[in-house]
């Protein structure tokens, strides 16, 4: 357990001071990395913890980036950058959750579908939300007193919240709310059966993951000055997934890999080919068909590491 | 003297599926401290009944109460937690969870500590206790950590039986925890024989 | 290609839509209509029959305007393109079927739906690569290249076409899998996989058959509305939506569904883009969520397993 601990806290030193060492482009890279590995991750707990395979995630990280870009703009402090985009993205996941949970399988991916979709037509043509150009101009902040309006600052700021998110997922996942997530995965009808008001529980688990995904949202906005509708477009739920089942469903650090993979192919290997969308879509099918533990699923059968 | 009230009482049940009649005016009445076998051929409607009892199915007419309330399109959650707890026909257990953890769930599904979202599972204790205890008492003491889909066809029977004991509810009638009524669904007479007899000798060694 | 429409009124003309707009906006639902049936049959059979939502399904849509599109530079023959295109798109949903998602039916349905959200950027990586990625347009049959005048109308006889042959295609699906054996055995796959293969079927072969049956379907679509559309990468993906849509609103599993279904969501899709652009979409979706809600076997799908 130390031993994990340690080569924890090993990587976050590493990537702290990894804009010493590399370039501007490198340094973006790894934050994005990081911010759509705590968005893969919140999705993480919903497939692989509670079994609620749902594409419609979106919807959080774009609400997150829209409430942080229209609140950071007005006054750029934590309220905008955390506060206020993490409740909006619990109160939607809320909703949204409690009609689509009475629902499962292929009805649940497609009703969270059509809800993320909603927001994407809504965004698309509003201009008090900047229609097809979404937000632009949005400022950094200062978070609890901390100013993340340097790139050394901000950059510490992606780490630490990612590091944060990983944390808090990794206790949840082992809690007794965990378990009887785990338990509502392996099977719902005996977990109703038993006397555990299932719906509670899947609502709640829900309403987290919607809450981490708009942290997600929240930071893109920061990290990239912007948010557009593309944020909830369906194919931004889709990206996730594969990050998630890639990286390996269930291990919660999976995701962040497989975010790293995703986003290291669409830059690295676009580099020498433009073919980075058909190697993803080869390698994600040949995750599917031969190794559905993804990467981390194949380390620990090589390796032997404990669960 | 009258007799005390059924502990639960079926009143002219009827269940249908379309234009099939599953379970046609059935009415029972079952007193406390007793046992009763339904038996019957294929397709008689048994195991629509129990589904009917402990709400996985609603009945198309009449009513089933339970200590003199009515259950009649509650949710299987809340009917067990008015302290009625089932087996299932065919293993309905959680396969790839260990067998101490599939008890362990059956222990807590009162909910306390269940909402926990930082806390550790191992820190509460009486569900584990319970779980322990169970597993013991239908003979699966020496299979704790093994996942519950490995176990054999008996062995899983066995956990089956060990999954709705450890439910457990308090019923503010009876003022005893414990699940207060349940419904072997397709248990062996062997199998719960062995048990009472386990139970018997546990609670006479105490 | 143009539009069906009636010449521009002058600058003082009514804000009220003239009678001629709406009927030209009809016909272009219409023809739109039929590309999202013949789309939405595949698609609607394959989860009816194999319990899997292709969201690759748009690909075929793709690989048939593709297809299309090389035939008939090829032949320079649209009509043998017509005939050609599906087959092809045909065989490779076959060999997509066989290969792919068979290894995975002993496992839960969503990863067979998983594992066809990765062919979406497979297909559409590949058409990129082997055609480039600019827009390509494609010429309409030389029968058809001109205009009909029907009153104030003025309707590019391809969409004429289109709508016609949507018809046609209508009854012969409809006399397909209504009237002759093999149709039975499709309606009896839909309806409950397990009793058919219990009839002595031999049902995967069957599988196979709707699956490639579905894809050709497809493709059939993608060559139609090369013409009309052009062909561009990502055509597979926009259609997508729409085509579920189609088929959750008319019911997974029925032909009837996608006719009915796909004449709604083309009017609705056609006429909202034209009135109301953002909140058309918006309420179609609402639309959607309260069928997955309310009534997820559609309009005139099977009742619910």
């Amino acid at each position: 357990m130390s031993y994990r601990l340690a080569t924890f806290a090993v990587l976050l030193a590493v990537f702290a001071i990894v804009p010493s060492f590399f370039g501007n482009y490198h340094v973006k890279l790894l934050q994005e990395i990081l911010i759509w590995g705590i968005f893969a991750m919140s999705l993480d707990l919903l497939m692989g913890y509670a079994g609620m395979v749902s594409f419609g995630h979106s919807a959080f990280f774009g609400i997150g980036g829209y409430v942080a870009a229209l609140v950071l703009k007005q006054s750029a402090g934590t309220l905008g950058a955390l506060v206020f985009p993490a409740l909006a993205a619990a109160l939607a996941a809320l909703v949204i959750g409690f009609f689509s949970i009475r629902v499962s399988g292929v009805y649940f991916i497609m009703l969270t579908l059509a809800f993320s979709q909603m927001f994407y037509a809504y965004t698309f043509q509003v201009a008090w939300l900047g229609a097809e150009d979404g937000i632009v101009g949005v400022p950094r902040a200062s978070v609890l007193g901390v100013d993340t309006t340097t790139p050394w600052a901000f950059h510490l700021y992606v780490i630490a919240l990612a590091a944060l998110a990983l944390l808090v997922l990794w206790r949840i996942v082992r809690s007794p709310f965990g378990h009887v997530l785990r338990g509502i995965h392996e099977n719902e009808a005996r977990m109703e059966a038993i006397g555990y008001p299932v719906n509670r529980y899947k609502l709640l688990a829900f309403a987290i993951a919607g809450l981490l995904a708009g942290v997600a949202g929240s930071l893109y906005a920061q990290f990239s000055g912007s948010i557009t509708p593309d944020a909830f477009f369906w194919t931004t739920s889709g990206e996730a997934l594969l990050m998630v089942i890639i990286g390996g469903t269930g291990t919660l650090g999976g995701a962040v890999l497989g975010a790293a993979t995703f986003i290291l192919l669409q830059s690295f290997v676009s580099t020498y080919t433009e073919r980075w969308m058909l190697i993803l879509g080869v390698t994600f099918i040949t995750f599917v068909l031969f190794a559905p533990g993804g990467i981390v699923g194949a380390l620990k059968g090589r390796i032997g590491l404990r669960a | 003297m009258t007799p005390p009230p059924p502990l639960l009482a079926i009143e002219g049940v009827t269940r249908s599926f379309a234009a099939l009649r599953a379970v046609n005016g059935v009415s029972l009445a079952l007193p406390a401290r007793e046992r009763r076998a339904i038996i019957g051929p294929n397709g008689a409607g048994k195991t629509t009944l129990f589904n009917l009892i402990t709400g996985q199915l609603a009945p198309s007419g009449g009513r089933i109460l339970f200590e003199g309330e009515p259950l009649t399109g509650l949710a299987p959650h809340t009917i067990a937690r008015r302290g009625i707890s089932r087996s299932f026909q065919r293993t309905n257990l959680f396969p790839r969870l260990a067998v101490l953890e599939n008890l362990r769930l059956a222990a807590a599904a009162d909910g306390r500590g269940s909402y926990d979202l930082l806390g550790s599972v191992g820190r509460l204790a009486a569900p584990l206790a319970r779980a322990r205890e169970v597993a013991a008492e239908v003979g699966l003491a020496e299979r704790l950590g093994e996942p519950a889909g490995l176990l054999s066809y008996g062995e899983q029977r066995q956990l089956e039986l060990g999954v709705a004991l450890a439910t457990q509810f308090f019923s503010a009638a009876a003022a005893l925890p414990g699940a207060v009524f349940s419904v072997w669904h397709n248990l062996s007479g062997s199998l719960l024989a062995a048990y009472w007899g386990r139970r018997e000798t546990t609670r006479n060694s105490e | 290609m143009p539009e069906a429409g009636a010449p521009r009124p002058g600058p003082h003309a009514s804000p009220v839509p003239v009678l001629s707009d709406v009927l030209a906006q009809a016909l272009n639902g219409l023809s739109y209509g039929v590309l999202l049936f013949l789309l939405s049959v595949g698609l609607t059979l394959i989860f009816g029959m194999l319990d899997v939502v292709n969201l690759a399904h748009g690909s075929f849509y793709l690989l048939g305007a593709y297809a299309g599109l090389t035939l008939i530079a090829v032949t320079g023959s649209f009509w043998l393109a017509l005939v050609a295109a599906p087959l092809v798109v045909g065989a490779i949903g076959a060999l997509l079927e066989r290969g792919l998602l068979r290894p995975l039916y002993r496992r839960p349905t969503l990863d067979q739906v998983l594992l066809t959200f990765g062919l979406i950027y497979l297909f559409e990586d590949m058409v990129k690569w082997i055609w480039g990625g600019k827009i390509r347009s494609i010429p309409v049959p030389a029968l058809f290249s001109g205009s009909v005048t029907l009153g104030p109308l003025t309707i590019p006889s391809y969409r004429l076409f289109v709508i016609a042959f949507g018809f046609v295609m209508a009854v012969v699906l409809w006399l397909l899998i209504e009237k002759t054996r093999l149709g039975s055995i499709i309606r009896a796959g839909v309806f409950d996989a397990e009793m058919t293969a219990g009839l002595g079927i031999n049902i995967s072969r069957v599988f196979t058959g709707v699956f490639a049956f579905g894809a050709a379907l497809g493709g059939l679509s993608g060559v139609i509305a090369g013409p009309i559309q052009s062909a561009y990468p990502s055509m597979g993906v926009s259609i997508l939506i729409p085509a579920l849509i189609v088929v959750v609103v008319g019911g997974l599993g029925s032909l009837k569904g996608s006719l009915v279904g796909s004449l709604i969501i083309g009017q609705a899709e056609t006429f909202g883009k034209a009135w109301l652009p953002g909140l058309s979409m918006l309420m179609i979706y609402l639309v959607m969520a309260a069928i997955v809600l309310l009534r997820p076997q559609g309009l005139f799908g099977r009742p619910l397993k």
